[in-house]
Formats: C-alpha cells, sequence, structure tokens
C-alpha cells in the first residue's frame, strides 16, 4: 500500500485504455504515453498494460505504507527516493516509510509511475484507466488527491541482481531534444480539400501548442489551414492522433480521452509510433509536422515493436536473475 | 480507416447496410488483421493491425464486403422517452418554434411526432445520433458553446435531436429534459440505446 502526498488535480491511474466500448461513445482513455507506461511496468515485472499512475503535476510525492519495487518513466527529470536524487527513469524497491519524490521534468511533460503487482482498482468496462471527463474508472472515476491510499495486486518478490537501476532510452532521449520535434503523420481523409498554401504551410511551418492543452486534446497555434471550399461533412469516428481543423483554421490533435466521433476535417494523423512525442510536448512548445506514405510508417512500427520487444527481453532477464 | 459511403444527406439505406457489416461476426469483422470498428454517421471507422495487412489489397477486400452487405433493418428496439419542454416564452424552444413559424404547442407536437432512428451512438458515452427530425425544426448550432449542457438534456443541433447522456459542452440548444439516464458504465450493456433502436418522445 502507498500513501499519495502531493496534490495534483491531474494525476489518474491510466493503463492502455478500454477499446471495446468504443462504439458505444466511450473514449479510449489509457496512457497518453502508452510507451513510457509499458516501460515502467516492464521495469517492475509486471505485464505492460498494468494498471500505473500518469503524473501531470509535479512535483509528485508517495510514502509506501510496504515495501515494494517501484518505476518511474516517461518525461526526464528528477527522482528522489528518500535523500537521494537520480536522474531519468528510475527503478528501485521502497521500504514501509519511504518517501519518492517526482520533481518537474527537465524535458517531456508526462511521467509514470508503477509499482510491482499493479495498482488495484477496480475494472470498469474492461479497464482500470481512469475516465475523467465523465467520471468513472481508475480510483473512484477521479483525480488522486492527497491521502489517497493505493492498494497494490499481490504477486511475487523480484530476484533481482541489481536492486536499483536507471534507464536512459537513447531513441526518445533525441526525439525530446528535436528542435523543433518532428512529428510524422499520415494524410487524413481531408488532406486533399485544403488550399495549396494550407498544406505548404501545414508542413514548413511550426506549431505551438496552445494554453488549452488536456488529455482530450491539443490545440495548436500556427498558421490558418484554410479548406480550398467549405465542407459539411457527417459525424465520423476518429482516434487518438487525428489532427482536426475546425472553421479557426488552427488545428486540434485529438489525444486519449478525444470523443470517440467528430465532424471537423481531418487534415492528418499522427502514426502511432509519435503519438508519444506529442504526449510529451508542454503549452507553449512548438512542433514540426511531416507527411510521410503508410508503408513508410508501418515500417517505422516495425522498428519500434522491435526494440521495444528487445529492450523488454533485457528488463525480463534482468528482473528474474537470481542473486550468487 | 474509414470506410465512407455517405454522399450529401443522411442515407437510411446506406446505414442499414452499415449497421449489418457492424455486426458481430460480420464478414468484415471477420477479415483477418480487422480490430475494431466505430459506427458513424454514414460510415465506419475500421481499426485495423497495420503489421498484419497490405495495402492496397486490404482496402479491395474491404470494398468487396461493403458492395455485398445486405440491409439490415429494423433491428432495434422501440423506445419512449418522456420529455419536459421548456415553455418559457424566453427558453430556447420558443426562438426555435419562432423561427419554424410555430407557436410553442404545435412545436412541441413537431418534435414528438417524429419517428427517430438511432443512426449511431458516440461522441460521448451513449449519445445517440437521432435521424427523422423535421426539416423545419433545424436551428444552426451556437457559435460559441455552452460549457454547461446539462445531463438529461433533450436539444437540438443544426437538423438533428438528441438526448445529452452528461454534462458536457455542447452548441446545441436544449428544449426539454428527460429523467431517463442514457449511459451507466456500472452495468455491462452501459448504454440504453443502440444503432437501429427507435425513439419516440412523449411530452409530460
Amino acid at each position: 500500500m502507498l500513501e499519495i502526498l502531493s496534490h495534483g488535480a491531474l494525476n489518474s491511474i491510466q493503463d492502455l485504455g478500454r477499446r471495446a466500448y468504443l462504439a458505444q461513445g466511450v473514449s479510449l482513455s489509457g496512457a497518453m504515453d502508452a510507451e513510457a507506461l509499458c516501460l515502467a511496468n516492464l521495469m517492475v515485472g509486471n505485464a505492460p498494460e498494468a494498471a500505473a499512475i500518469e503524473i501531470n503535476v509535479f512535483p509528485f510525492r508517495v510514502r509506501f505504507l510496504t515495501a515494494q519495487w517501484f518505476a518511474c518513466a516517461g518525461a526526464f527529470g528528477q527522482v528522489s527516493h528518500n535523500a537521494r536524487a537520480h536522474q531519468g527513469w528510475w527503478s528501485a524497491q521502497a521500504q514501509a516509510g519511504d518517501e519518492v519524490q517526482i520533481a518537474a521534468p527537465e524535458q517531456g511533460t508526462r511521467s509514470y509511475f508503477a509499482v510491482r503487482g499493479g495498482f488495484a482498482v477496480p475494472e470498469v468496462l474492461g479497464s482500470c484507466s481512469t475516465e475523467l471527463k465523465s467520471g468513472f474508472g481508475g480510483w473512484q472515476g477521479r483525480a488522486l488527491k492527497k491521502n489517497d491510499r493505493l492498494h497494490m495486486h499481490p504477486c511475487e518478490p523480484l530476484a533481482r541482481q541489481q536492486a536499483q537501476f536507471g534507464l536512459m532510452p537513447q531513441s526518445r532521449l533525441a526525439g525530446l531534444a528535436m528542435n523543433p520535434p518532428l512529428v510524422r503523420v499520415i494524410a487524413g481523409a481531408e488532406y486533399g480539400c485544403f488550399k495549396a498554401e494550407a498544406l505548404r504551410d501545414f508542413e514548413h511551418t511550426d506549431h505551438q501548442l496552445s494554453p488549452e492543452c488536456n488529455r482530450q486534446g491539443l490545440r495548436l497555434q500556427g498558421p490558418t489551414l484554410r479548406l480550398a471550399q467549405p465542407l459539411e461533412l457527417l459525424s465520423h469516428g476518429i482516434v487518438p492522433g487525428t489532427i482536426q481543423v475546425p472553421p479557426s483554421g488552427q488545428a486540434i490533435i485529438q489525444m486519449a480521452e478525444a470523443n470517440t466521433c467528430g465532424g471537423y476535417p481531418k487534415i492528418a494523423t499522427v502514426i502511432s509510433s509519435d503519438l508519444w512525442r506529442v504526449a510529451q510536448l508542454r503549452p507553449g512548445q512548438s512542433l514540426r509536422f511531416q507527411v510521410i506514405e503508410h508503408a513508410q510508417a508501418v515500417e517505422i512500427m516495425r522498428a519500434q515493436a522491435l526494440e521495444m520487444h528487445k529492450l523488454s527481453e533485457v528488463l525480463r532477464m534482468g528482473n528474474q536473475r537470481t542473486t550468487g | 480507416m474509414l470506410l465512407d459511403v455517405a454522399d450529401g444527406a443522411f442515407d437510411l439505406a446506406a446505414q442499414e447496410k452499415l449497421w449489418q457489416l457492424n455486426t458481430k461476426g460480420s464478414a468484415l469483422r471477420q477479415l483477418p488483421g480487422v480490430l475494431d470498428c466505430i459506427l458513424g454517421v454514414n460510415n465506419l471507422l475500421i481499426f485495423f493491425d497495420p503489421l498484419q495487412v497490405v495495402l492496397p489489397a486490404f482496402q479491395h477486400e474491404i470494398l468487396a464486403v461493403w458492395g455485398s452487405a445486405v440491409a439490415q433493418s429494423a433491428i432495434g428496439k422501440q423506445l419512449e422517452v418522456p420529455v419536459h419542454y421548456d415553455t418559457a416564452a424566453d427558453s430556447e424552444f420558443a426562438r426555435i418554434a419562432e423561427h419554424a413559424g410555430l407557436n410553442l404547442a404545435d412545436a412541441i407536437k413537431l418534435h414528438c411526432g417524429g419517428d427517430y432512428i438511432v443512426a449511431c451512438v458516440g461522441a460521448v458515452p451513449g449519445f445517440p445520433y437521432l435521424v427523422g427530425m423535421s426539416p423545419k425544426l433545424s436551428a444552426p448550432r451556437r457559435a460559441t458553446p455552452r460549457p454547461d449542457m446539462p445531463k438529461g438534456a433533450v436539444a437540438i443541433g443544426g437538423a438533428q435531436t438528441g438526448i445529452i447522456p452528461m454534462c458536457m459542452p455542447s452548441g446545441w440548444h436544449q428544449i426539454g429534459h428527460t429523467e431517463l439516464s442514457l449511459f451507466d458504465p456500472s452495468k455491462a450493456q452501459p448504454c440504453l440505446l443502440s444503432p437501429g433502436d427507435r425513439v419516440r418522445f412523449l411530452p409530460c
């Protein structure tokens, strides 16, 4: 069991989301940076999709009431375990009474805090994710508050050789350091309906994240993207990564808790392999879009799946190795 | 991938074919690589595993399945929705009635005289896209959405009418409210309405 010590109106329990009810209007939800959630879980020997805490408000502080392994991943910053500070992604064993603090990140904007066994919250509609918009799932259907006490699923202790370790995935560090970060997209259904200059500006001008960014979507500020002619669309399904352009001409990237249907023209869709880059941007930061072909997106996805597989094997071996 | 069969105005026959494609175990859902579908208004969003399928062969398979889809009409249940219509002289409904050249009593009659069909459910949990409203009651959406459309509001947005399942921002106009609950996440079948259901509004 652990106790939350910090306030943070937007820190919530998330997993990989509730896919089974999309057709009934229930948002996918789940981690904004799904890859980081999976890696945090793998660092403590959990299934990649176990429920962990998504941290959007820092500093985040917890006190362990029972001994347990923990890991944090996602944004890069300082993680303190009792008095000792570490940089980057970190995993260690906490004893009862230990405090862990995750400071405001130096790069990125969201961190994931996983514990061995995963957080024990009831599944609602097939997922442990918190649906903040409608107020169900996760921990009591809401964000975590100071004094909340969370339980973990019981499970076997890890037989690690190294009591603690850090992880700095180079590809992610490089991705976060790009200025502006490059976000690869494939053309959306109405791509061809935009004016030629809009398509040029879409790729060759920076787009800045406005202050209106949350788990539902990221509103961008940049060149005004105009349609060649007004367009009235019937409502259709949309996904995290869909880039809509409302009449204002300023793009919106739909994210984890997006509505399941919408009606604005879609200029492009962020490839799933780059969703984490978008999820780790903060308001005020800029990004640059690059339109790629479907086949390229599949190649990137394949390479990413391979990298993830290698990393998960290394972590699995490390967590199983017995001493001596 | 979006299977978009819309051609201007809403086409019920096309929607009935999409209902069939969307059912469990349909030829579409059995195509290798298909993960899930979201039904829209005259369209169907298909989730697929990009590492499992090859384009454009996959698109051809989907079009072939669409070509042989059979309309599935009257698949749903009939539901009566009791509505307390807003009858105050300064209500949004009064403005819509005035715009239509009707008095409020006739506007209520027109709204509850319609046979509505749930084309699809979505946007927010349990929200039914209802078709079948008299075009006379159409009202353009607000330029700026109101932040707090209440749960249970019966509303008009453009040529559509609907029931709001939870407090949310909306550009629609409220014309009344119902006590009926459209969404309950604690139930295995959380949504009251499903595509193909028929709805009638009853004034109370």
